[in-house]
């Protein structure tokens, strides 16, 4: 084999053809997928994210979660993932199709987010988790997000944003301060409580 | 005391008798200075990019190690991915595909401040998209993680790098092509195209839903399949017979080889996709793409083997530091790819997916085989373009037993935890919580064979850069590489 | 995948693909018989010996640890 167009010609087409067969077509595939209602004239799914959601989602890529936790539901069948509660229903492509960057995520050190937002819907969990995951999830390995609060001097009455970091933590705010999220921190948790997979889509229904 | 024909050689190789310069010599000599300024990038990623490694394993057993925002542990595990890959492989790949590619094309480098310009732009890119990283610009997509800005100026770096290996082919003063040639002209013609496309397809213009995450797997599998990998083979192809003095055993098998390789790797990189949310045909077709690979990874593996079955051949093997390592790191290939194989089955993937185990089968293709690969290569440039033999024989052991002992550890060890993690996650059972108690000691364990192979890598920066630098005695006689 | 006949636009272009890829594999049938009949596939086995020259000729282990 001494002939360079050749070589080239052939390194071409095997390229050519698993773009075409594997991303092309996916691209043709998808390309008419749209939100749809499960009843007629009812709420468009998969949902559009909030302002803060998509900040929050910015705040989620720049601190690497997504290099601990997926987000995505496998299929029964196919490991332990609904059976653990991560959600009703396998995730499907529609799910998908509004995000401007998708994190399906490679690695599962802590569990998935797929449907976070459903599991857990408090914000104050969130916030308690963020700050020092041990005060949730004693024996976690997930380090803590102080970057995402700050310390602010307390007023008459403790504000309605401020955590409740327990009294006894090493990290509990000193007298006369009192912990609040960052506007960074807000926006992240805004975006978790939006990763819902609570509808039921064409390719998969939810079990009941 | 040395045999004629040797001395003939090593006279040929004495720079002081210009004269007598043979055309290998010759060729050497003019590729001195890109060769060895990729080879030093290489080196000093790798150890940096080590470092942050080890850094990354200590914080999931010590969350709270050096716990800022610059080193959060998805900016530190993202930093030590994008060194060891873009600072070391890339940077380690260049200096060997261009020496490659002209001595088997019996081609002298030409205009060498083309291919270094390259790299310097490569190099200094690297270093901004490492702040803009650690300072949390992070995209979000594996292997793609330095902010877009960077693409144009490392896609044109690449282009003057990868271009010199494809005019040193079609300047070729040799009738005979050899297999490493076709491979190393496949890596830079593969590569561009793959950036250029998931740039576009992810960051430029991003593309529907999880078409990003096809587009993302196809382009991160092939990034290693498709260019790293091939270097890395072509590497063995030459080195194996090369130091042995014995030809390829079927140079027939390795023209299949090349052919389903190329065929076959370009559809696997969906497995890393399985049970997603894409179409299960999908699916279906990276799944026997996968196990397709065994045909090209065992007519490699049988080409080998029959080159270095023979009584004498081990001694050799394990008396040459090419060979040593060459050998450990073609063994591993074939291993790694048939683990990669049965990892892409439906029930075994059930297991493995999302564990530790991906993260071993991945540190045994990129360092038990590729990276050993290109340690073996670099033993027997490195001398011949300093003109002077290796300074230390300890140290060379020093870093084969570390790197060798530390990566089969690490393999092991992720890959039994990882089984032990995915049959925890799916049995729906512990608690997250109790998941990561559980993995405490196994992550000292991995904290451990990675700071073996960290050692390893800088007792190697040490010696190049010792090998490198400039003597205050010049050395009159020819350096002995086959004493 | 929807089933051949196309049912609208986007199965069409998906169809073409499809053709396309046949007329791609056409083509490099065709590219490795003419290789055959041009020589391509001749003298591999002088080729395998393309690593050896004067210098560091066959027969000749070229690496062993410093002294």
């Amino acid at each position: 084999m001494k002939n360079l167009y050749l070589i080239y010609a052939g390194v071409f087409f095997t390229i050519a053809f698993s773009w075409g067969g594997l991303v092309l077509s996916s691209q043709i595939q998808q390309a008419g997928l749209v939100p749809v209602a499960s009843e007629e004239g009812g709420q468009l799914y998969p949902r559009k994210a909030s302002g803060y959601a998509i900040q929050g989602k910015l705040v989620y890529i720049s601190q690497g979660c997504n290099y601990c936790h997926s987000q995505q539901v496998r299929p029964a069948g196919m490991g332990g993932d609904i059976a653990r509660g991560w959600g009703q229903r396998s995730t499907v492509s529609r799910d998908y199709i509004l995000q401007d960057r998708v994190l399906l995520g490679t690695m599962r050190t802590g569990p998935d987010l797929a449907d976070i937002g459903g599991r857990q819907s408090s914000d104050d969990w969130h916030y308690l988790h963020l700050f020092d995951p041990q005060i949730t999830s004693p024996g976690s390995n997930m380090p803590s997000f102080r970057q995402l609060f700050a310390l602010r001097p307390l007023g008459a009455t403790p504000s309605k944003d401020a955590i409740h970091v327990p009294p006894t933590h090493a990290a509990a705010a000193p007298a006369g301060y009192e912990w609040v999220p960052s506007e960074r921190g807000r926006n992240l948790v805004a975006y978790l409580r939006s990763l819902r997979l609570d509808y039921n889509s064409p390719e998969a229904k939810l079990k009941e | 005391m040395s045999s004629p024909s040797v001395q003939n050689i090593l006279s040929r190789h004495n720079p002081l008798a210009e004269g007598n310069l043979s055309r290998v010599a010759q060729i050497d000599r003019s590729l001195r200075s890109p060769v060895v300024f990729f080879t030093v990038m290489a080196a000093l990623w790798l150890v940096i990019g080590s470092i942050f490694g080890v850094i990354s394993a200590i914080k999931l057993h010590v969350p709270e190690f050096l716990n800022i925002e610059a080193l959060t542990f998805g900016r530190s595990r993202t930093l030590h991915l994008n060194m060891v890959a873009y600072g070391w492989s890339f940077n380690a790949i260049f200096a060997v595909s261009i020496w490659l590619m002209h001595r088997l094309s019996r081609a002298e480098l030409r205009n060498g401040w083309v291919p270094i310009l390259g790299g310097i732009g490569w190099n200094l890119t690297l270093v901004y998209g490492m702040f803009a990283i650690a300072d949390g610009q992070m995209t979000g997509v594996e292997w793609l993680e330095m902010p877009r800005e960077v693409a144009p100026v490392l896609g044109l770096c690449f282009l003057l790098i990868g271009l010199w290996s494809v005019v040193a082919f079609s300047r070729r003063q040799t009738t005979h092509v050899y297999v490493s040639q076709w491979y190393i002209l496949a890596a830079m013609f593969w590569l561009p195209i793959l950036y250029l496309v998931a740039q576009m397809m992810i960051l430029w213009f991003p593309a529907r839903g999880t078409v990003q995450a096809i587009t993302n797997w196809w382009f991160g599998h092939n990034a290693i399949g498709l260019f790293l990998t091939p270097v890395g083979v072509a590497s063995m192809y030459y080195f194996i017979p090369k130091v042995l003095g014995r030809p390829i055993h079927s140079y027939y098998l390795s023209v299949v080889g090349f052919w389903t390789f190329a065929l076959f790797y370009n559809w696997a990189g969906i497995h890393h996709l399985l049970g997603g949310p894409v179409p299960v045909w999908l699916q279906s077709a990276g799944i026997v793409a996968s196990v397709m690979m065994v045909i090209p990874v065992l007519v490699t593996a049988i080409n080998f083997h029959y080159t270095t079955t023979s009584s004498q051949a081990w001694g050799v093997i394990w008396g040459s530091p090419t060979l040593r390592f060459t050998v450990f790191g073609a063994m591993n290939y074939t291993l790694s790819s048939f683990a990669g194989s049965l990892m892409a089955l439906r029930d075994v993937n059930a297991v493995t997916h999302f564990t530790n185990f991906t993260i071993g089968h991945a540190h045994h293709g990129m360092h038990a085989s590729l990276t050993m690969a290109l340690f073996g290569a670099f033993y027997f440039i490195l001398p011949r373009l300093a003109q002077r033999e290796w300074p230390s024989a300890a140290l060379i052991h020093l870093h084969f037993w570390l790197c060798a002992i530390g990566t089969i550890g690490y393999v092991v060890v992720m890959s039994i935890h990882g089984w032990m993690q995915g049959m925890q996650w799916n049995a729906a059972v512990m608690t997250p919580a109790q998941i990561a108690a559980a993995a405490e000691p196994w992550n000292y364990a991995r904290t451990i064979c990675g700071s073996l192979m960290t050692l390893g890598h800088i007792v190697f920066c040490v010696h190049v850069l010792w090998m490198l630098a400039p003597r205050a005695e010049k050395r009159q006689g020819p350096t002995l590489f086959a004493r | 995948m929807s089933p051949v006949p196309a049912e609208s636009f986007w199965d069409l272009s998906l169809l073409g693909i499809f053709l396309l890829g046949l007329v791609f594999l056409g083509t490099a049938i065709w590219a490795l018989s003419w290789s055959r009949r041009s020589g391509q596939f001749d003298d591999l086995e002088r080729d395998s010996r393309a690593i050896f020259d004067a210098d560091e000729p066959e027969g000749v282990v070229q690496d062993r640890f410093p002294q």
